[in-house]
């Protein structure tokens, strides 16, 4: 079930990134939401919520080295700019986790 | 003899070498000292300081209020620098050593003191290693390397900070008030960095390093605040300051002023500055925050190996430690200044924020924030690295030590060819930023120095901004603000931005060659000389894009000598490239005039902006061409409050001034001395210096009229020769006497002072025009000097302790 909650999660948020051109906060907060419930009922530790993070990180870097560097400075969101504010989301959420344990 | 520590060896090896890498940038003699924030201080200190710090006045454009005094300390300490390494090649290198070197040694020393448990213990090896890595990666993040070149004087933040972050930590830990003592003085030579005039990097730092201090203090230290020192910290850091801080603070109620506009425009129909963050909202991205690529990305890849060890230190703490959650919690709250664009409603609650009071000066966000944001990034990775390295054998960590810092270094080679500061100017084709001073231009400013009369100076060619051009002999180019003001200390009109409120007036009239108008402009903005460069290289087809274009004055050498031709007299001085033009005397406004003529004009909305302002009066009304020039233009409401209404209604009013005669002597540029002779009727005295409300006239004994420089419109108006001291002999000698004529004081010509003055029977009488927040400056400074003899003799007793 645990492993089961990480991939469904990741799918959503490469879902989120990949599918979508624009962010939106109903999916985002959506997902933490959902996130956060597992973490509850699954008692997942940060240390799970980190190495989602980790793995958010690479995916940020990897669109980050193929993106044109204008897209950095024009309005609107290209996919590592998504995926890196899920990376910051998670490790928010993963030091948050790691001060209650 | 006691044994040196090999972990101290590579640490001072590293500082050492980080140090003597600036000296290796530039060849002797070359400088790199343009960009917004000009380091003239580093050619001649002493120039600058006069004409700069000293007096509450601009030494450019109009000569508007401008409380520049917190310079003062900075100055002194580049002078005495100046006075040992003489060559300003020499100084520039030393400063770019201190911030190279000071950042890694100061981060690297935080790190240190955050990562041990208890107060003498030793690190480890894994805590050194990260200590170092993190403090690598602070020296070459991009706010510390990228804003070397046209740095702002702030930029010394990158050392500063660190610095007193690291005595303020230390005074927590040992509570000797040495370490405050030391702050003391980093602040008090640094003022610069310390000054209200320049909130966004001092709010950006201070609060959030006080916060996470405190809170540093109370979580993981658990004792009790050493207040006492901290009050007697705080009580000498504003009496040290006072001599600027008092100022400035007394800025801030004086409406119109542009520091109250700043504090308080969360509460105006328009709030600049969330305009500006709407504006500049796209460049805030998460993404560049976390990898912090440099602007030339080579070696781009490099950039994932910091946050992937961060991570990864994350998932090597078994157990909760406190002062990295900390710090994870400062990171992310910087991160989020930062970067701004985290979910819509992280966007809505940032904009909610510019309705704080002053919080306006951070609406460059992804600017402001990059320097605390770095620093607390630093502080992390070396904690975070040092959790991993403290679970991998030694051989991988050193592996990894090695991998990421040959990264750090490899993708910052810019720093160790030069290349960091030996750029292109903006705009411009291949025109090199360093520069040596030019033998000839150093020639012109001495004779600009000694030109015995207060008239100013317009430049042709003309920028779009603030800038002035300067070429030099090895085909770099200076791009700053203009030397004449900064260094001959005479008010001169460079650009677009310092012409105000006739910016947009000159755009329109130099666009239709309008030449009579362009004269009657020049009159009433006092400008008594044209300084035509003729250097090809500052011209525009060496700076095609940047910064000409906008304003209708030519940028090519013969297209700008025909309009200096156009606007001129005669030339009265050439060298090299320089040729000093004066215009015709008989058509200049000098400093004090008696108005002929009255035009009276009602504010366009539109127009009531600070470059549009003049548009509201000026190409309406034409002077005739053998018109009396002594002229003013007069908002009919301010008209109102020294002539009737049925006056006031009128186009103009004339006035007889024929037989007035003005003598007047520039003291300092916050003091005149005025005799008005002849005076039978009331007469509107104008004073062509930018309008506040505390220059205020003084009633004084009648002085000495021998040494005439200058006599204009029949020996109507006479000019003696300027005191221009440098320092006021007689900075109270208004002190008990009650200022005159304070009600008929208002705003002439969309800029400057004018008095309806009513005179006695006599018609005789003698006034000292007097810029009365020079004397709050002398109070407070006073206060400083108080407290600055304390604060050494406390200093003496420390060390003797």
């Amino acid at each position: 079930m645990r492993k089961f909650s990480y991939l469904f999660i990741l799918s959503l948020i490469l879902g989120d990134v990949f599918l979508f051109t624009e962010s939106s906060d109903l999916r985002i907060f959506g997902i933490l939401i959902l996130y956060v419930f597992f973490v509850k009922t699954l008692k997942l530790k940060s240390n799970v919520t980190f190495a989602l993070s980790f793995i958010l990180l690479i995916f940020a870097y990897i669109q980050f080295l193929f993106s044109n560097p204008v897209v950095f400075i024009t309005p609107g969101a290209p996919n590592a700019e998504k995926t890196a504010v899920w990376t910051f989301l998670f490790m928010v959420i993963g030091i948050i986790q790691k001060w209650r344990e | 003899m006691k044994k040196v520590n090999k972990k101290t060896i590579v640490l001072v090896v590293i500082s050492l070498l980080l140090f003597i890498i600036p000296f290796f940038w530039l060849k002797p003699g070359e400088m790199d000292l343009g960009g917004d924030g000009n380091r003239l201080y580093f050619y001649d200190p002493l120039s600058n300081l006069k004409a700069l710090a000293i007096y509450s006045i601009a030494p450019w454009g109009v000569g508007e209020v401008a409380y520049n005094q917190y310079f003062l300390p900075f100055l002194m300490f580049i002078i005495f620098l100046k006075s040992i390494f003489s060559c300003p090649t020499v100084l520039i290198a030393i400063f770019n050593g201190f911030k190279l070197s000071g950042s890694f040694i100061f981060v690297f020393l935080i790190i240190k003191e955050l990562l041990k448990k208890e107060e003498g213990e030793k690190i480890t090896l894994a805590q050194f290693c990260a200590s170092i890595l993190g403090a690598l990666f602070y020296t070459f993040s991009p706010s510390v390397i990228e804003n070397m070149r046209y740095a702002l004087f702030t930029h010394h933040q990158v050392f500063l900070n660190p610095m007193i972050f690291y005595f303020l930590l230390r005074y927590l830990i040992t509570t000797s008030f040495k370490y405050i003592w030391l702050t003391l003085l980093v602040t008090f030579i640094f003022s610069t960095n310390f000054s209200l005039q320049a909130p966004p990097p001092l709010f950006a730092f201070y609060p959030l390093a006080i916060a996470f201090l405190l809170l540093y203090n109370f979580i993981v230290l658990k004792k009790s605040f050493p207040w006492k020192g901290a009050i007697v910290g705080i009580l000498f850091f504003l009496g040290l300051h006072a001599f600027h801080l008092i100022p400035v603070a007394s800025n801030i109620f004086d409406k119109g002023s542009e520091f109250n506009t700043r504090v308080f425009e969360s509460k105006a129909a328009i709030n600049s500055g969330l305009e500006y963050f709407n504006a500049t909202l796209p460049l805030g991205k998460v993404s560049r925050n976390i990898l912090l690529p440099l602007e030339n990305p080579t070696i781009s890849w490099s950039l994932l190996f910091i946050p992937l060890l961060v991570i990864l230190g994350f998932l090597s703490m078994y157990r909760k430690n406190k002062t990295l959650l900390l710090v994870s919690i400062f990171f992310f709250a910087t991160l989020f200044l930062g970067s701004a664009n985290i979910t819509q409603l992280g966007v809505e609650v940032y904009k909610k924020l510019f309705l704080i009071p002053g919080f306006g000066m951070f609406r460059n966000f992804s600017g402001q924030w990059q320097w605390i944001y770095t620093f607390f990034y630093a502080i992390l990775a070396g904690i975070a690295i040092s959790y991993l390295f403290s679970k991998l054998r030694r051989k991988y960590a050193y592996i990894i030590l090695i991998v990421t810092a040959g990264c750090l270094l490899a993708r910052s080679l810019i720093v160790f060819n030069g290349d960091i500061v030996n750029v292109f100017n903006r705009g411009s084709k291949n025109v090199k930023v360093v520069m040596r001073m030019d033998p000839h231009y150093e020639q012109l400013l001495a004779y600009l120095k000694k030109i015995p009369n207060d008239g100013k100076i317009l430049h042709v060619p003309f920028t779009d901004f603030a800038y002035n051009l300067v070429g030099s002999p090895n085909g770099g180019v200076y791009v700053g603000q203009s030397m004449v003001s900064l260094l001959a200390g005479r008010n001169d009109f460079s650009g677009y931005q310092n012409i105000d409120p006739f910016s947009e007036v000159f755009v329109k009239i130099s666009r239709e060659k309008n030449y009579p108008l362009i004269k009657q402009m020049m009159s009433l903005l006092q400008v008594r000389y044209v300084l035509y460069n003729s250097d090809p290289l500052i011209s525009d087809e060496f700076f095609p894009t940047f910064p000409y274009g906008y304003t209708g004055v030519p940028a090519s050498p013969s297209g700008a000598l025909d309009f200096v031709h156009n606007i001129s007299y005669k030339k009265i001085y050439e060298t090299g490239h320089y040729s000093l033009f004066e215009v015709d005397r008989e058509k200049y406004l000098p400093s004090f005039y008696a108005v002929s003529n009255l035009f009276f004009y009602d504010t366009q909305p539109k127009y009531n902006t600070q470059y549009f302002k003049a548009l509201s009066f000026f190409p309406t009304t034409r002077e005739e061409p053998n018109s009396d020039p002594r002229i003013a233009y007069v908002d009919r409401q301010a008209c109102s409050k020294i002539l009737s209404k049925i006056i006031c209604d009128k186009n103009n009013y004339k006035q007889n001034n024929e037989n007035i005669q003005i003598i007047f002597q520039k003291i300092n540029p916050a003091k005149y001395r005025v005799e008005i002779k002849n005076a039978t009727g009331p007469f509107l005295l104008v004073f062509q210096n930018s309008f506040s409300q505390h220059w205020k006239l003084y009633p004084s004994d009648p002085g000495d009229i021998n040494n005439i420089t200058d006599s204009y419109y029949g020996k109507e108006i006479i000019e003696l020769l300027p005191e221009n001291q440098a320092i006021d002999k007689k900075p109270f000698e208004t002190n008990g006497r009650n200022s005159i004529y304070d009600n008929v004081h208002v705003q002439v010509n969309g800029y400057a002072n004018g008095w309806y003055i009513n005179p006695n029977k006599s018609g005789d009488f003698s006034m000292i025009v007097e810029m009365t927040r020079q004397k709050l400056f002398y109070y407070s400074f006073g206060i400083s000097g108080v407290c600055l003899l304390i604060f050494i003799l406390y200093g003496i007793k420390l060390l003797k302790e």
